[in-house]
This record gives structure tokens, C-alpha cells and sequence, in this order.
């Protein structure tokens, strides 16, 4: 019988890096956010090394153009090539901070295999905001209710999650175990709702239904964005069901 | 790790050693192997010794209680040789930089070593690395006039060095925090360098009689 070995796949992708881990002496695991397989992890083998090709190619905040050979267990990085560096992010460790919250938050929602994954486009449109955009607070509030959104967990904020029925104007709880708005008359235990008023259950709303044009042209009040900034904090937690690491470093540099 | 397979040709107490020589970093089934075999031609003094500096290696090694590297004594011999500028510290994400740095013999000031990088996304974050020996030491310690951090140059390094500037600017504002340069390495080709290496070697760009 013929001796038969199996061809390898290569894949050519844009990528952005979320992660990344020292792997044996001198190799590296990259975890990569891709746009047509969704998570990816890569080995880039003696990248530690001052010699290596790729070192200065590479780091995670980094928009690349990667070429993969895809493996049974784990894939290789062949090549890479910088699209985009974010070289006004990384002399910032305040940028920096809120560069690692928006990378942890979209690994969190991203799988692999992932043929359609729009994640990819909102964490790059983000990240280029990042550099350009004043009101960073409100930038990532934008970010998380959209991602939300693209994972298919957007909170419900015009129903009510016990009744069903469509909510009057007003202030309400949050639920996050229910996801989304519950009247005040049927919190039984508070403990599991968070207050929220009508001003921020609006800016909520706002935020979710409209592209970042829209918002970052309209002026939110600094409590408002606070309060959000509690539910979604909360409502993630509940999802992912971890806290995550990035959120310690952020508050401390900010 | 995936386990080897036991070969019954070989005996329990070789096959131990093999598995145990695999648990080190850069070891692999076929050097396990090599390595068991040879030392098994060793002679029996030779074993012992390297038997016993394994054994021991646990409880002789401490941190040094000032700049947090490996040690036998409660203080390193780094820390305690007068001859050494003790104007200066130099902070290294691990202890294995220190003997690169001091190989290299350009650098006759005192170390820190952090114990790692901080890496939020690995949940890795100040707490975690020895930054608050290093403020402390800043603090309390009058001779210390600048602070060269050579963490990695990477995101993560990067990220630590600026968190150190930070902390020793809000501590002490006179005490000067440096970085190593970064740009083109010894011996190599500009045709072959990327663009970040490019950029920063340009950055840092210093006059001719100023370079070693």
C-alpha cells in the first residue's frame, strides 16, 4: 500500500492578539482573534530569541496578517506581517490598561471555528477608537453593550423579565441573572437586582441601538455611565461566570 | 507531558529516571533516555554528588531579603560587595537575567528581580510580582539615585516599566527611572529588520561618540 501522509493546511488570516504564554525555551503561544475562524491558538517557535524573524513582528495589542499552518493539536505560526501596531496606545499604560480589558472581554465571548465572527471588527473598530476617542469611560461602556449584542446576550431593557410586560417610563431593577429590566413591584429579594434609573436605563438603550458616530456625538452624564458601567460589570460576571483579571489592573492604573 | 511508554526491556527504577529527567524544560523522550543511560556509566561519586546538589537544591536557595534574587544567605553576594555602584538598580523580571546582565559585564550597579511581568490578561497583576519590595527599597534606601528597569520588550515589559515609573514618580520624584535602549542588534542587516525595531532604533538614536 502506498505510504500516505496527510498535506498540511495553511491558512492566511488578520488577526488581532489577545494573548499570549512563554511555551518550552524559546517558543511562544499566541492566542489570535481572526475574522473568518474566530480564537486561535498558534505556537510561534523561537520568537523569544533576538534572532527570531517574527519577534519584532508580533506582541499581543497587535493587528497582523498572520500565515498559519493549522495542526491536529496545536497550529504554527509560518509568518507574520504588522498591519497595525497601535503605536499611540502602547506608550500609555492607562491606553495600555484599557487595550487588555477590551482584549480579555472579546476572548471571553469569542469561540473557536467561528466563520462569521464579528467580534473580530467591533474589537478592531474599538481599538482604533481608543487612540482617537476623548471620553474613554464611555467608549468602553459602547464596546461592551455591542459586543453583548454580537454574542447574542444583550440585555432585554424594554420588557419587563418576570411579566413580559413592556415597561413604562421609570426607574427599574436589573437582574442579571434574568437578563435584563424587572419591574420594582416584583423584586422580592433586592439582592439579586441592582437599582437602575430612568436617565441610565435611556443611556443604556442608546448606547446598544446606535454606532459609535451617534454616540460619542451626545453627552452622558458622568453617573449615568456609572451605574451602566455597574450593570454590565455585573451582568458579564454572571455570564462568563468569573470575574476578569484585566478589570483589577485597569482600576488601579486609572 | 504525555507519559512514555514503559518499555519492558528496560528496568522500573531506569524508566523512573527517565520520566523524571522528561519533567525538565528542553528535555525530550530521546535526551531522557540519553541522559538516564549515561548516567548509569557514571561513576558512583559522580552520581551522589549530582543526587545530593538535587536534594539540596530547595533548601539551600532563599530570596535575598533586598533585591529579591536567589541566594544562599539571607543577603546576595551582589548585595553585599561594596565594590558595586549602589547608586543604582537595576529591576529584571527574573533571576536568570541577572546573570545574563552580569555576563555581560557592563554593569556593575545592584539588581531587583520582580519574580515575573505583569500580565492582567494572565491575571498576573502588581501583587503578584515583587513591585512593593521594589518601592520599599526606593523609599527607604537614600543612596539610590536611578532605577534601570530591563524588564522584557514586550507589551507585558512594557506595561511593568511604565506601572515602576509610575510608583517611583508618585514615591520619589527626584530618583531617575531609565529603560534599556531598543533598536538593532549587533551584527545584523537593516535589510532584514522589521518596522517596530526600525522605529525605535531611530528613537534612540544617540551621537557617535556617545555609543560604546
Amino acid at each position: 500500500m502506498k505510504a500516505y501522509r496527510r498535506r498540511k493546511k495553511f491558512v492566511q488570516t488578520e488577526a488581532i492578539a489577545l494573548k499570549v504564554y512563554d511555551f518550552g525555551d524559546a517558543d511562544r503561544i499566541f492566542v489570535f482573534l481572526t475574522p473568518n475562524n474566530g480564537l486561535i491558538k498558534v505556537v510561534a517557535k523561537g520568537i523569544r530569541k533576538p534572532k527570531s524573524k517574527m519577534g519584532g513582528h508580533i506582541d499581543v495589542l497587535s493587528k497582523i496578517n498572520a500565515y498559519i499552518s493549522i495542526g491536529e493539536n496545536l497550529s504554527n505560526l509560518s509568518q507574520v506581517e504588522i498591519i497595525e501596531n497601535y503605536n499611540l496606545i502602547k506608550p500609555d499604560l492607562s491606553l495600555i490598561s484599557i487595550g487588555f480589558y477590551l482584549l480579555e472581554l472579546s476572548e471571553k465571548f469569542s469561540v473557536e471555528n467561528d466563520p462569521n465572527n464579528d467580534i473580530y471588527y467591533h474589537l478592531s473598530f474599538t481599538l482604533d477608537q481608543v487612540e482617537k476617542s476623548v471620553n474613554k469611560d464611555l467608549l468602553m461602556r459602547w464596546f461592551e453593550l455591542n459586543l453583548l449584542a454580537l454574542a447574542g446576550f444583550l440585555p432585554d431593557l424594554y420588557n419587563c423579565q418576570i411579566s413580559g410586560n413592556t415597561l413604562t417610563e421609570g426607574d427599574h431593577l436589573f437582574s442579571s441573572i434574568n437578563g435584563g429590566l424587572v419591574e420594582k413591584k416584583f423584586s422580592t429579594n433586592t439582592d439579586n437586582y441592582i437599582y437602575i434609573d430612568k436617565n441610565s436605563i435611556k443611556a443604556m438603550r442608546f448606547l446598544s441601538d446606535n454606532e459609535w458616530s451617534n454616540v460619542k456625538a451626545s453627552n452622558f452624564q458622568i453617573k449615568n455611565l456609572q451605574k451602566i458601567k455597574e450593570v454590565t460589570k455585573k451582568y458579564i460576571q454572571t455570564i462568563t461566570q468569573s470575574s476578569l483579571n484585566s478589570e483589577k489592573f485597569l482600576s488601579n492604573v486609572n | 507531558m504525555t507519559p512514555l511508554n514503559k518499555s519492558p526491556f528496560i528496568p522500573d527504577a531506569l524508566n523512573d529516571l527517565i520520566e523524571s529527567f522528561r519533567l525538565l524544560p528542553s528535555i525530550g523522550p530521546k535526551t531522557a533516555q540519553r541522559l538516564a543511560f549515561a548516567t548509569l556509566k557514571m561513576p558512583d561519586d559522580q552520581v551522589k554528588s549530582i543526587s545530593e546538589s538535587l536534594s539540596e537544591i530547595k533548601n539551600r536557595i532563599i530570596f535575598c531579603q533586598i533585591c529579591q534574587n536567589i541566594s544562599e544567605n539571607s543577603k546576595c553576594d551582589i548585595c553585599l560587595n561594596e565594590s558595586r555602584d549602589r547608586s543604582i538598580v537595576c529591576v529584571v523580571e527574573e533571576a536568570m537575567d541577572v546573570y545574563v546582565l552580569e555576563k555581560s559585564g557592563a554593569y556593575k550597579g545592584l539588581f531587583h528581580v520582580l519574580h515575573g511581568s505583569l500580565s492582567p490578561s494572565n491575571g498576573i497583576g502588581p501583587e503578584e510580582i515583587r513591585i512593593k519590595e521594589l518601592i520599599n527599597r526606593v523609599n527607604n534606601d537614600e543612596l539610590i539615585k536611578e532605577v534601570v528597569v530591563a524588564t522584557n520588550l514586550n507589551l507585558e515589559g512594557e506595561a511593568t516599566a511604565m506601572y515602576i515609573n509610575q510608583l517611583i514618580g508618585d514615591a520619589n520624584a527626584n530618583i531617575k527611572v531609565t529603560r534599556l535602549a531598543r533598536g538593532m542588534p549587533s551584527g545584523s542587516d537593516i535589510e532584514y529588520a522589521d518596522e517596530i525595531t526600525i522605529s525605535h532604533a531611530l528613537g534612540s538614536r544617540i551621537k557617535i561618540n556617545e555609543s560604546l
